[in-house]
């Protein structure tokens, strides 16, 4: 068994063992703490030289790791919580987005920012936040949202291998589940063969779908949704890329395009975000050939309750969902 | 009153932590707000205090890993008193895991029978008091019943509940495609899904809103994934409609027939596969065409002909009844051909003739009047 956390663990340490050029820094990264999520447990006492503990300042060492990156290392670092991307906002959108672009060099730059984003555990409205509209759109940034239908780890490992920089979003819910792969899934489970892959999830293998629902990240609810959609005899097929910052994905327009009906689920609040940037590709590849319009759910639009009962009501949840489902039916 | 004490939650990271000290011996008597224990994350130590007063019953041991929320102790009113009827029984927490979902099994129907019984509109009533109390309605009861319903109507309704379409890919990104495309955005059975076309400057781009997602070479591959069901090829002239034609269905790509709502197709005219099928045209009746045949507008193949595969037509091509053609004839625009003529293989008549006498194969039949004397 595998979870999402182990995966992260075992690549980071396969990811220094192997190549050299590789060096994880971020706050509160050193044993014996190991990282608040401990995402980096055990690896500054195995790799003391490449694990470094930085000072709370985002930006400085976010600028730190694009010099490294420029002179050729390889660095991954670490957003305590993905809230605090915002400090390093400036060295990520004018610097790294922008070094191969601007000096029209082929530069071998590699760079990864994981951060832990999302929430469902009461850390209140500045812990809790999925900010990855902020940089959705800005050209040249890889942006990475392993679901638990993704291995995070080799995910981690194809994106640091890649020239350019990428923002690794990991939601925070999933450290601890273990990870769903075609072998333990209760449902049918496809990835495609992309460095990136696209997750297709289904509820019946042999039914046409009735719907596509599209998500990314965290999606927690998803098997209980599978689970409840079959006894309603309602077959869905689900899409989850893990690739965020493109058009959507060919075999999201396609199975679209199947079935005419379109749910998007993303956990950042209201309104511009990454659903509506996919729900105008798809209207577009479908030549509004569309049953019903597509529906977006996400976060309420406004800031994240901590209280927990609350917090649940303001997310993406499996009633909203559900209903939603039956209405884009109907 | 006796109560239980929990494990606080001291890192909002952490689920888990020691529990270092108890301060208090068991049985010792505590009063609310007294020192009872310490824990220690990996951040820091916190002092946990008495939230009641009563006598101390430790469940967990000093050292050991409590997890947030669980059962550490009790505070209890008599110093020997039985905590066994304070702690929650199994059943409790079971219950205690929060109901998620709507509830499923006492509904009458499922959602699915339900959505389609209102689209169809079926009356509710009338569905429950035909089917036995103890089955659920199910989606296939409602497609049953409609059935039923339709035969006795002869009405022909559309019964199925999916919104499945024939997905599309076009073959080429030129000027065709776009009166492909015209012809796909009326008809709901089939939908364009992509467009291959072997110029660098269509990559990346869209035509009518459907992505050129690469050469014509990738269609083998985008078939092997599933991506399209079947392919629709959007060149109007020989001999590369042909050839295209013959290399992709030899790869296994199989062809749709694209047919303009408009078109009328005459009771047992027959068609193969392939054929694009402009606005106005007629297949008349007993006609046959065979693959891949290109007709533009107001193309009219009368009753009983007999056409190959593989020709094309300019807009306003009209035939007599019983008239022959071979395959890979190429018609210009505004032709009449009169009854029961035979038009040889590769065949040209040029725009504006009107044919009174067979042709033979190969040959190239010019309008009299294009030729300037």
């Amino acid at each position: 068994m595998t979870t999402y956390l182990g995966s992260l663990q075992l690549h980071l340490q396969q990811l220094l063992s192997v190549d050299s050029t590789v060096l994880v820094m971020g706050e509160d990264i050193l044993d014996p703490y190991g990282g608040a999520f401990k995402v980096t447990k055990g690896l500054s006492t195995k790799f003391p030289d490449r694990v470094i503990t930085t000072p709370i300042s985002e930006a400085g060492f976010i600028g730190v790791a694009n010099g490294m990156a420029l002179r050729g290392l390889k660095p991954i670092v670490e957003i305590m919580f993905g809230d605090f991307i915002t400090l390093g906002a400036d060295q990520i959108i004018n610097y790294a987005a922008k070094f191969a672009a601007m000096y029209q060099s082929a530069l071998d730059y590699h760079l990864v920012i994981r951060m832990p984003v999302g929430g469902g555990r009461g850390y209140g409205p500045t812990h809790s936040q999925c900010l990855e509209k902020l940089f959705l759109g800005i050209p040249h940034i890889t942006i990475l949202a392993p679901s638990i239908y993704h291995d995070p780890g080799l995910l981690l490992a194809s994106a640091i291998q890649q020239p350019g920089p990428a923002l690794f979003l990991e939601h925070k819910l999933l450290y601890s589940q273990e990870l769903i792969t075609p072998a333990n899934s209760a449902f049918a489970v496809d990835l495609s063969d992309e460095s990136f892959p696209l997750v297709r999830l289904t509820n019946n293998t042999e039914k046409t779908a009735d719907l596509t629902l599209i998500t990314y990240g965290g999606a927690l609810w998803l098997p209980a949704l599978l689970q409840k959609m079959a006894e309603e005899e309602i077959w869905l097929d689900v899409l989850i890329p893990s690739s965020l910052n493109q058009k959507a994905h060919p075999s999201i327009s396609a199975s679209a395009s199947h079935t005419g009906r379109v749910v998007i689920v993303e956990e950042g609040a209201g309104p511009f975000g990454w659903g509506a940037q996919i729900a105008y590709d798809l209207q577009h590849a479908m030549l509004n050939r569309l049953t019903a319009p597509i529906a977006v759910i996400h976060a309420e639009n406004t800031i994240i309750p901590a209280t927990q009962a609350l917090e649940q009501l303001h997310l993406p949840n499996l009633q909203r969902i559900e209903q939603k489902i039956y209405e884009v039916l109907s | 009153m006796s109560v239980l004490l929990y494990a606080p939650m001291v890192n909002v990271n952490e689920e888990q932590m020691n529990l270092v000290e108890w301060h208090k011996q068991p049985k010792e008597f505590v009063n609310k707000g007294e020192l009872l224990a310490t824990f220690e994350t990996t951040k820091s130590t916190y002092d946990f205090h008495a939230t009641d007063s009563g006598f101390f019953v430790p469940l967990v041991e000093a050292g050991s890993q409590v997890t947030v929320g669980e059962v550490i102790a009790a505070l209890t009113d008599q110093p020997d008193e039985d905590i066994q009827t304070l702690l929650p029984s199994e059943t409790e927490k079971l219950e205690a895991k929060p109901h998620s979902l709507q509830q499923t099994a006492g509904n009458r129907w499922t959602r699915k029978a339900e959505i389609l019984a209102k689209r169809h509109n079926v009356p509710p009533q009338e569905m429950e008091s035909l089917t036995s109390a103890d089955v659920r309605i199910t989606e296939e009861v409602v497609q049953a019943y409609l059935q039923q319903k339709s035969t006795t109507t002869g009405k022909q309704a559309n019964q199925g509940f999916s919104n499945a379409t024939e997905l599309i890919l076009i073959l080429g990104g030129g000027n065709v495609a776009c009166l492909v495309l015209d012809i796909l955005a009326r008809i709901p059975q089939q939908t364009a899904v992509a467009i291959l076309d072997d110029n660098p400057a269509l990559q990346n781009t869209t035509v009518m809103g459907v992505p050129v997602l690469g050469n014509l070479d990738r269609a083998k591959s985008l078939f092997d994934q599933n991506f399209f069901d079947k392919a629709a090829l959007a060149v109007g002239i020989l001999p590369a409609r042909r050839e295209l034609f013959e290399k992709l269905s030899n790869l296994g790509i199989p062809f749709a027939n694209i047919i303009d709502p408009s078109a009328i197709i005459g009771v047992n005219a027959s068609m193969g596969i392939g054929n694009m099928i402009m606005a106005f045209c007629r297949l008349g009746p007993e006609s046959q065409i065979g693959d891949n045949n290109f007709l533009s507008a107001y193309a009219n193949i009368e009753h009983h002909n007999r056409m190959g595969s593989h020709c094309t037509f300019g807009p306003g091509v009209a035939m007599s009844g019983g008239v022959t053609i071979g395959n890979s004839v190429r018609f210009g625009t505004g032709i009449f051909i009169e009854p029961r003529l035979t038009i040889g293989n590769n065949a040209v008549i040029a725009s504006g003739v009107t044919l009174t006498a067979d042709v033979p194969e190969n040959t190239v039949v010019r309008a009299k009047a294009n030729f300037h004397w």
